[in-house]
């Protein structure tokens, strides 16, 4: 362990200095008294014995301190149960200001943490897996409290407990104390070299664990597959194979760690043995008295804890200061501006499409885009899977950047219009319905508190409304994984209707009514107009019915705007939007045979 | 100045409206019936855990000799002045460390190893079981929650056989045997010991209650805690683009608070606790040193018996303080183990029958088969409506119509995936319900739309392992659909690893794979549902041809959406909301110029 190993914490450390202080005194009171109690059993062992000894042997008895030797014993039962009651105050004050202060550092840092992780942009949460951020916010701040929860309390204690019983001890016998510690290297030896194994085998274990819990996963997620080749006495027998090595892999590892707690014990035998011995010599030999016998074998014990822990603290630094290093990686991150120094501005909504491309993975997604859409119009945008529709429509609110080429919002590029700013002006209903394990008002209101459009109001004017009649508790429902589970309809209507509280300049429809029935679809579209009369609206749709009405259509396929004009005029041009529209028809006669 | 407070973060808040997890609330107290099921799995280990209690036994006694015979050595050697024999007795205690250290050794070996072989089988069992359960289990349980049933709950139960249960009774024996060892030296002072235990007892169970308690309600605050972060993780697009960054950090704040405030609550407890076990220990000690001192001033006992006590009283505690630590343990095996059995008292597939005949022919037969996929009370949502064909051995059938009409459904129902509720489907003949379940699934060959991948090499993927499956045969089905004419291509052919995530097949090459897999096990009967995505000409050629070889050799249903696997078919049905609206053959169907035309035109016309 380095000089300080409280350096990496010392930010999060540095707000409970006077806490510190404080268990630290109480700490030391504490000690004192645990140190003082094989003392106090000595002067009594001695004092009774050497007036019993002198009443033995008719010499003059030794003088006595309360009158009588039994009350001087029970004088000194009394001291001591006396100071147990101070070193219970002391011990009681030490701990709850040590084990609270590694609770509130875990607080500090883990608020720390995921403050600021939710600010950090969205290519961060592309880039990492779910179950790293998790395991930061987890894992690593517990490591973390773990390692101050013992650092003082066991660690600052075990080491003082080991000295000041090893120089007491020395106070009475030196030349004992050393031959009773004799042991102890040789425990920190093999301590290092089983751990150096332990870990391995450790390592070992969790590799084979990896594997046969990716088998498992595996076998559940083909399922189907394993049914319908009557796969299961295999797939059994796979598991079953893996499971054994995972045994065998942990029968190693107990091979190893069954011999570490009896070599330990069996080391401090010797310790007591050397003692009992070559102590119980100079006992009969007259060097020794028997209280000083009784008090270097208290020290003893109270000296072996501390060094069966020291591994452990030792490998909980080890834990701790790294996990602390990955939560510092995250911490150091630049976070997005969202403070803004003034108001946000209002934006018209003019958008336009300058050369734009942009590709994913080497694959090009979009290709020279160019368009221009006038405040308060109504693009709608049609294409098949994949042909880069929500792509360029991600690139409105700044969720993707373009290669090459502009975005531009009012004239000014987006990458130069304030994020706040930008994502305030746009509503946003994506394809993927995303609800929150919350009300439907905080689903729907999102923290906005803008009351220019009530959640009320949302809900109506995205259908929500009739739904939440037979909701049981209307607005406050609670949805997700762990409230009432709403229909694909629903989701989607929700979700539009978080984008209609916050009157967005732009309102970007992402395929967000694919669950919609046609006919709730129209009569949402004939509510929208009104609402966003002023405003810009994109719709992204499958359903011709969904844009026959919009100012301007464009059809993509490959990343490219391929055809564009009105529903009439696209119609006539007998291209990709014209066959849509018939096999529409054709499906929707279909549908009613 | 202001120390560690219970209350945080300005003190109370309300948590209107926000959802209560109450999944990882644990029950109270002991469910005996739970433990027996869970000891249960000790029964194939009884020699061995009989060994361990023995050797426990043992480790306890001798562990606890140390202070006796050092009562002896003071009493018979340093005290009255005798050096003969005290080399003896050292040497005694020597051989009694090393005794201790191959009982100990022995003791913590057998405990790990039986966790480790009681663990092996419920992992097993589970398994097994899981491999039983019907599809609905799976379309209705996340596997992350399978999964944490699987490592979470499965290492907790492993804690709780290696270091509760045995660790309870070690703790136990060492107090027995440290009284016992006190009693036999005095009586009276074994008495004044005894005092010590209720007190302990008493502190030691209100910690177990107030601490457990407290601990529950961090955990479940926890839970949210992590359930709020993976959600807010997941949908921070969302977030985000609407700006409730700061609304998503001021939850966590709020959760954060009062796992903090929760945490602070156990915090007191165990503050309190652990310094009054160390307090009752100096308290005893004092005692003994009063009680017992004055016997050796009275002349009742000797030192030695002093001495032992002294040492013994320190040892005294421990073992009852760890005591409350296992019982956490304990309690949360068994809320462990509650969701471990839940899984395995979940009802698996209805059993199969027994049917297994010697050669099948390959007839199928649909009769007013009514489905649907909601199977629990509520009103049936049916997805086939009185579905009634017959396909004869060695024909083919195709399958067609708009999305949503019921067609893959077919396919579920052959196998027996989902239980029908009215009609019956026959094999040969046979009610599928008295054939014998896996029998009839190596009869009848699926080949589904979305291929699965299993971590391993193309041959693997082919032979799905089956030792039955020869390599003769793969390298055979791989030729028969075409798949060998990618696979060549691959620089490791054969051998190649794929997997399901971020696996170097195409599409197209997925479903040749997946055919020849199929084929591979050879069935009577082969079921296929094509697949929809478009793919690259060459491997379209090769499908084509591998579909038609295909259903050519054996009696086949295909759900088509290829106008050549269409036109191959000996007889075409087609789907219309759940029912069968037309059947016939191609120019039958297009002359008629019902729905079938309409599809065609809108489905199949390039």
């Amino acid at each position: 362990m380095p000089i300080n190993p409280l350096r990496p914490f010392d930010r999060y450390l540095r707000p409970y200095r006077r806490w510190i202080t404080f268990g630290l005194i109480f700490l030391f009171i504490a000690l004192s008294i645990q140190m003082i109690i094989p003392l106090m059993l000595k002067w009594a062992i001695d004092a009774g014995k050497s007036y019993l000894d002198a009443s033995r042997d008719g010499l003059p008895l030794p003088p006595t301190i309360m009158g009588s030797p039994l009350s001087d014993l029970a004088m000194y039962g009394m001291v001591m149960a006396g100071l147990g009651i101070i070193q219970w105050v002391a011990n009681f004050v030490m701990r709850w200001y040590f084990s609270g202060l590694s609770r509130y550092v875990e607080h500090d840092i883990r608020t720390d943490y995921v403050k600021h992780i939710v600010t950090l942009p969205l290519s961060f949460f592309q880039q990492n897996k779910v179950g790293d951020m998790m395991a930061r916010a987890t894992n690593d701040v517990e490591a973390i409290q773990r390692f101050l929860h013992h650092a003082f309390r066991m660690c600052l204690s075990g080491i003082l407990t080991f000295f000041l019983s090893l120089v007491l001890m020395c106070s009475i016998d030196w030349s004992l104390a050393l031959l009773a510690l004799f042991p102890m290297p040789v425990m920190v030896v093999t301590a290092r070299a089983v751990s150096g194994r332990m870990r391995q085998g450790y390592r070992r274990v969790q590799e084979q664990f990896g594997v046969m819990s990716s088998n498992i996963q595996e076998n559940l997620s083909g399922a189907r597959v394993v049914k319908a080749f009557a796969r299961r006495l295999a797939e059994i027998a796979k598991f079953q194979g893996l499971n054994d090595e995972y045994v065998d892999r942990n029968h190693h590892l107990i091979n190893i760690r069954s011999i570490f707690y009896p070599f330990t014990f069996f080391l401090n035998g010797v310790s007591m043995v050397v003692v009992l011995w070559l102590g119980g010599w100079r006992v009969l030999e007259g060097a020794l008295t028997l209280g000083a016998f009784v008090a270097f074998n208290a020290y003893l014990i109270r000296m072996s804890r501390p060094m069966m822990m020291l591994g452990r603290v030792v490998d909980e630094f080890q834990r701790a200061t790294a996990s602390m290093m990955r939560i510092q990686a995250i911490l150091d991150l630049r976070p997005q501006t969202l403070e803004l120094d003034e108001d946000p501005r209002r934006l018209n909504g003019e958008i336009e499409f300058r050369d734009v491309t942009f590709s994913y993975n080497g694959h090009a997604v979009l290709e020279d885009i160019n368009l221009r859409i006038p405040a308060g119009s109504t693009l709608a945008i049609v294409g098949r899977v994949g042909s880069g529709k929500s792509t360029l429509a991600r690139l409105i609110p700044r969720l993707i950047h373009a290669d090459s080429g502009d975005v531009l919002i009012d004239g000014q590029p987006v990458n130069g219009i304030p994020i706040p700013e930008i994502r305030g002006a746009v509503g946003y209903v994506p394809q993927e319905t995303f609800l929150f394990s919350d009300t439907l008002r905080e689903n729907v209101a999102m923290g906005t508190t803008d009351d220019k459009v009530t959640v009320e109001r949302a809900t109506e004017i995205s259908h929500l409304a009739p739904d939440l009649e037979v909701l049981p508790e209307r607005l406050e429902t609670v949805v997700g994984e762990r409230g009432v589970t709403l229909s694909g309809g629903q989701k989607q209507r929700t979700a539009l209707a978080r984008a209609v509280i916050r009157q967005p300049s732009i309102l970007i429809l992402d395929d967000a009514m694919s669950s919609v029935d046609t006919r709730t679809e129209e009569a949402i579209l004939a509510e929208l107009r009104g609402v966003m009369a002023e405003r810009t609206t994109i719709l992204i749709a499958h359903r011709i019915s969904t844009v026959k009405d919009a100012d301007h259509i464009i059809v993509m396929d490959e990343g490219r705007i391929v055809e564009e004009g009105n529903h009439e005029t696209l119609v006539a041009l007998d291209g990709i939007y014209s066959e849509m529209f018939r096999r529409q028809h054709l499906a929707e006669e279909l549908d009613e045979l | 100045m202001k120390g560690p407070s219970l209350s945080v973060g300005g003190g109370k808040r309300t948590l209107a409206g926000r959802a209560y997890s109450t999944e990882g609330m644990v029950k109270r107290g002991f469910d005996l019936r739970l433990m027996g099921r869970l000891l249960g799995y000790l029964r194939p280990y009884v020699p061995w855990v009989f060994l361990t209690l023995v050797l426990i036994l043992v480790a306890s006694t001798t562990r606890q000799a140390g202070p006796y015979i050092t009562k002896i050595a003071v009493d018979d050697h340093i005290v009255p002045g005798v050096s003969d024999g005290f080399g003896f007795l050292i040497a005694v205690y020597i051989g009694l460390l090393f005794v201790q250290f191959v009982v100990g050794y022995g003791q913590g070996w057998a405990t790990n190893m039986i966790g480790q072989w009681a663990m092996r089988d419920v992992r097993l069992d589970m398994f097994g079981h899981l491999q039983k359960l019907p599809l609905q289990y799976f379309d209705r349980t996340p596997i992350g929650r399978l999964m944490a049933m699987n490592t979470n709950d499965v290492d907790a139960l492993n804690e709780m056989f290696t270091d509760g249960v045995v660790s309870v009774i070690n703790d136990l024996l060492t107090v027995v045997a440290i009284l016992a060892y006190i009693f036999y030296m005095d009586v009276e002072l074994g008495v004044v010991t005894c005092v010590a235990l209720p007190v302990a007892s008493v502190a030691t169970v209100w910690l177990q209650t107030k601490s457990f308690e407290a601990y529950r309600v961090a955990r479940v605050i926890f839970g949210r805690f992590a359930a709020t972060l993976q959600e807010t993780i997941s949908g921070i697009e969302v977030v985000q683009l609407f700006g409730a960054e700061k609304r998503s950090a001021d939850r966590f704040e709020e959760d954060n608070d009062s796992y903090l405030q929760a945490r602070m609550k156990s915090t007191l407890y165990h503050s309190m606790y652990f310094p009054f076990m160390e307090l009752s220990g100096i308290l005893l000690m004092g005692l003994m040193l009063y009680s017992g001192g004055s016997k050796v001033m009275n002349g009742e006992i000797e030192w030695g018996v002093l001495v032992a006590l002294l040492q013994y009283v320190p040892r005294f505690f421990m073992p009852i303080r760890d005591i409350a630590d296992r019982f956490n343990t304990i309690q949360t095996a068994l809320a462990s183990s509650e969701r471990i059995f839940e899984l395995l008292d979940t009802d698996t597939e209805p059993p199969s029958g027994t049917h297994q005949p010697e050669a099948v022919r390959g007839e199928i037969e649909f009769r007013d088969v009514w489905f649907a996929y909601n199977d629990d009370g509520g009103e049936p949502e049916w997805v086939l409506r009185g579905v009634s064909f017959k396909v004869d051995p060695g024909d083919s059938l195709a399958i067609v119509g708009a999305t949503g009409a019921g067609k893959s459904t077919i396919i579920n129902l052959v196998c027996g995936f989902y239980p029908i509720q009215k009609g019956s489907v026959l094999v040969d003949g046979v009610d599928i319900r008295e054939w014998d379940s896996e029998e009839l699934r190596r009869r009848v060959g699926v080949v589904q739309q979305d291929v699965f991948l299993f971590a391993g090499d193309i041959e693997e993927n082919i032979s799905l392992g089956a030792p039955e499956v020869a390599r003769e045969r793969v390298l055979q089905a791989a030729h028969d659909v075409n798949a060998d004419r990618f696979i060549d291509r691959l620089p490791k052919g054969y051998e190649q690893e794929v997997n399901e995530r971020g696996s170097s097949l195409s599409v197209g090459q997925r479903q040749l794979l997946s055919f020849a897999r199929a084929l591979a096990a050879d069935p009577d009967v082969l079921v296929l549902d094509e697949a929809t995505s478009n793919v690259d000409t060459e491997t379209e050629v090769w499908i084509q041809e591998a579909v038609e070889k295909l259903m050519t050799e054996r009696t086949s249903i295909v759900i088509a959406h290829r106008l050549s696997t269409i036109r191959n078919a000996d007889k075409i049905l087609v789907m219309h909301h759940g029912e069968i609206r037309e059947e016939g053959r191609h120019e039958d169907l297009l002359e008629a110029r019902g729905i079938y035309h309409r599809l065609h035109q809108l489905q199949y016309q390039e």
